[in-house]
């Protein structure tokens, strides 16, 4: 499967418009490599990323990831 | 990737070295009843890439080198041939991927040496891989164990084989339909699934890590640093208790989903156990009562001889005989009454004579003594007068005498020397009081033998009985194959104790939820009362971190329930067009098959529904086979041309070998359909010609090469196989 395969398959899930993080034109439109401002978009990105692309990447590093990704859009 | 070439070299029953079979995309099919060399040809696959063969009788793959996999493995005739003491198999399979320009030639081979005339197998194989570029003649050799491994998991990754090299009594084993995971594992590998599962168990991890640290912090800020220890190690014990109750409940969903599958399983056969058992009963019920019919029989013919003296049955006939005994009694008894009559009149003649007699002097008086001496004396004592021998006087006193003895004469006369009229009239009235059983004695026989055959009758009755129920138990356990009534017995303990299990496990599933929800909300209370106790507010970017994971958790999960749902409705729906192509040329019943979740854990079971969307219970042997092959084939066709596994190649021996030739033709119609390519050994082309048109002709299949294998020699003549070796024809 591909990344963004991977990432139309969460996207997709009715959870994400349920929980109201996007619309469902939006979850419909959006693909892996395109920006967005949703915090959560960005974390599942990051999560699939790291796993697909530094395939063996620990739960730990994916953690020590997002908390940078995080904290950096804190400051 | 495809397999566009095997090569055989005295490797088993193909002796020599021109063993070729040449393949290519579609369905390829060697024909060959059997013993002809199709499951060595699906050996030498086998060989090749794990350097194992699979041993029908132990029902398992052996490595080369051990006992059962030597020299076993070189063909006889070559080694009865070889010309020197060192003889070699091998076995090459060409694989070329068909947007590639170069091929992949796997070697494989093995040697034996001869000592002292015993071929004695090396202790291990060689294997060879080489990589030719098809513009070149010349081949190198590859090196690299990294290459190597990518190769091999080109051609056929481990994890996939099972599902795609198989032999037909193997089937029974890929798909374990009493291992609630077995679907779950097939799905797992041949299907993307397991991708999500993985993320999943990400998205758990980063959630828990924010929480511990949300809590963490809790605990830091707390005004009563005792009261946030204690609630932070409650909660600590908490989350342990909940772990090991999901590790529990996982143990009871296995143990239930067993415990339901076997009840179900009992299910198909608890209709034909309880009518056995049913017949059963009723046996010994009349086995009961003829028990006791027997015994009231056996008591009346052992008293039966009896009977000849307690009942008179010694008597019978002896009317007539009674009848003149008591005519003869009639006669004895006038004239035994006309002499005793007689007798008496006598007699009282007599006592009038002794009377007269008496009428001078008293008998005994004078006393004899007395008379003696008055005779000897010639004198009467009496009247003391002189009594002269012989005179009128002495006469008269030795009168005295002689009147003695005739009165004692006449006291002692009888008319009859032994008299027997009592013990004759006792025969008679004996026979008198006899006259009524005498009469009766034919009456009582006749009773006696009508209670005879009146048993006989029923004994021949209970007898017909318990045959026809012997006979209706044995269809019974033909046609169910039970294997006795003592099985069907056990079947109804085995299901009573199956829906104990189950419903032992469903309250324990269900006690361990509510103390997993219990301690869950705890949990949610401790939080709220660590808040309530922190001296100053978590971070708000704390906050919405737990919060954005918890939500990422919620969709990975449930993004993976959805796709495994919706890969489980697309394999139904995949599976059922397998099953109906498969069985399309068999007439009977099919069904259709649903994928249900017995027990809401995502362990999804096939069951085959009748039309009107009831349960089938004939879920029979040929049946399960089936939706196995269905299930495997549709989980590669679910992901076709979206997943690799289109590119492996399908290789069975004798893949229907369990239920039957019908099913031939609509399995190599679904096969070619599913597969890019597959080699499938068969025997059922080789007996009709008509199939095997079919096969070659037919527009729905897919055909590749197809060839004919059959040995060198006779069947008779095979004990001996130093001159075997297999003809290869190809036949398109």
């Amino acid at each position: 499967m591909t990344k963004d395969e991977i990432f139309r398959a969460f996207i997709s899930d009715p959870l994400v418009v349920e929980k109201k993080y996007l619309t469902e034109e939006e979850a419909d439109k959006i693909r892996i490599t395109e920006a967005t401002e949703s915090t959560i978009v960005d974390i599942l990105k990051i999560i699939i990323n790291s796993k697909q692309d530094d395939s063996g990447a620990s739960d730990l590093k994916i953690s020590n990831k997002i908390n940078k990704y995080l904290n950096k859009i804190t400051l | 990737m495809i397999i566009t070439k095997i090569e055989l070299e005295n490797f088993m029953c193909y002796a020599g070295s021109n063993n070729i079979f040449e393949f290519t995309e579609g369905l390829n099919v060697i024909i060959g009843d059997t013993t002809f060399g199709k499951s060595k040809l699906y050996d030498a696959f086998n060989w090749v890439i794990d350097n194992q063969i699979y041993i029908s009788e132990l029902k398992s793959f052996w490595k080369t080198g051990t006992e059962n996999v030597r020299e076993k493995i070189i063909s006889d005739k070559a080694k009865f041939e070889a010309t020197s003491d060192r003889i070699k198999t091998s076995v090459k399979i060409t694989t070329h991927h068909p947007e590639k320009d170069y091929v992949y030639i796997w070697e494989r081979e093995y040697y034996a040496n001869r000592e002292n005339g015993e071929w004695i197998g090396d202790k291990d194989s060689k294997e060879t891989i080489w990589k030719k570029e098809l513009s070149y003649l010349t081949a190198k050799i590859v090196e690299n164990d990294e290459e190597i491994k990518r190769i091999k998991r080109q051609i056929i990754p481990s994890e996939i084989k099972n599902y795609m090299w198989f032999q037909g009594e193997q089937v029974e084993t890929m798909i374990d339909f009493n291992d609630s995971n077995t679907l779950t594992k097939a799905i797992n590998i041949l299907s993307n699934i397991k991708i999500f599962d993985e993320y999943e168990d990400t998205a758990i991890y980063l959630y828990d890590a924010a929480e511990k640290e949300y809590t963490k912090i809790l605990k830091e800020t707390s005004k009563d640093k005792d009261k946030g220890e204690k609630l932070d190690n409650e909660k600590t014990q908490l989350e342990i208790d909940i772990a090991r109750l999901i590790d529990e409940n996982k143990e009871y969903n296995e143990n239930l989903i067993k415990a339901h599958n076997d009840s179900e399983n009992l299910l198909n056969k608890i209709d034909e156990a309880q009518e056995v058992n049913r017949l059963q009963d009723k046996k010994e019920i009349i086995k009961k009562q003829f028990e006791k019919i027997d015994k009231e029989y056996s008591k009346s013919e052992t008293s039966f001889h009896k009977k000849m003296f307690k009942e008179f049955w010694i008597l019978k006939n002896s009317g007539k005989y009674a009848k003149l005994f008591e005519d003869k009694f009639k006669i004895y008894e006038e004239n035994h009454y006309d002499v005793i009559n007689e007798y008496k009149i006598k007699h009282q003649l007599e006592n009038e004579l002794i009377s007269k007699l008496e009428t001078r002097l008293p008998f005994n008086v004078p006393d004899d003594m007395y008379i003696e001496k008055m005779l000897e004396t010639e004198r009467c004592l009496v009247c003391d007068r002189e009594a002269k021998k012989e005179s009128e006087a002495w006469l008269k006193i030795k009168e005295l005498i002689d009147r003695k003895q005739e009165s004692i004469k006449l006291k002692n006369f009888k008319p009859f020397k032994n008299d027997l009229e009592n013990e004759i009239k006792s025969l008679y009235h004996n026979a008198k009081s006899l006259e009524l059983n005498i009469v009766n004695v034919d009456d009582n026989i006749n009773e006696a033998l009508e209670f005879r055959k009146d048993y006989e009758n029923k004994r021949n009755e209970i007898n017909a009985q318990l045959k026809k129920i012997d006979d209706d138990i044995e269809k019974l356990l033909l046609d169910t194959k039970l294997k006795s009534a003592n099985e069907a017995k056990n079947i109804l303990n085995e299901y009573r104790r199956k829906v104990d299990a189950v419903n032992s496990f469903k309250n324990k599933l269900e006690r361990n939820k509510k103390q997993i929800e219990n301690k869950k909300y705890r949990i949610s209370e401790i939080l709220q009362e660590l808040n309530k106790n922190s001296n100053k507010p978590v971070p708000e970017a704390l906050s919405d971190k737990v919060k954005l994971l918890k939500d990422i958790r919620d969709i990975m999960i449930s993004t993976r329930e959805r796709i495994y749902k919706e890969l489980i409705e697309l394999l139904e729906i995949e599976m059922n067009k397998h099953y109906r192509d498969m069985t399309m040329t068999v007439t009977g019943f099919r069904g259709v098959i649903k994928l249900i979740d017995k027990n809401n854990n995502s362990n999804y079971m096939p069951q085959i529904y009748n039309e009107d969307d009831s349960l089938s219970a004939l879920m029979n042997t040929s049946n399960l086979m089936l939706i196995k092959l269905s299930t495997i084939m549709a989980i590669i066709s679910a992901k076709k041309d979206t997943s690799a596994t289109d590119l492996y190649t399908l290789i069975s021996d004798a893949p229907l070998s369990t239920f039957g030739e019908g099913y031939i033709l609509g399995f190599c119609k679904t096969v070619s359909r599913v597969y890019n390519q597959s080699i499938i050994m068969s025997k059922e082309f080789y007996y009709s010609d008509s199939l095997r048109n079919e096969l070659l002709n037919n527009s729905e299949i897919k055909i590749g090469n197809v060839y004919t294998i059959k040995p060198s020699i006779k069947e008779h003549e095979r004990g001996n196989q130093n001159n075997l070796s297999t003809i290869i024809k190809k036949i398109n």
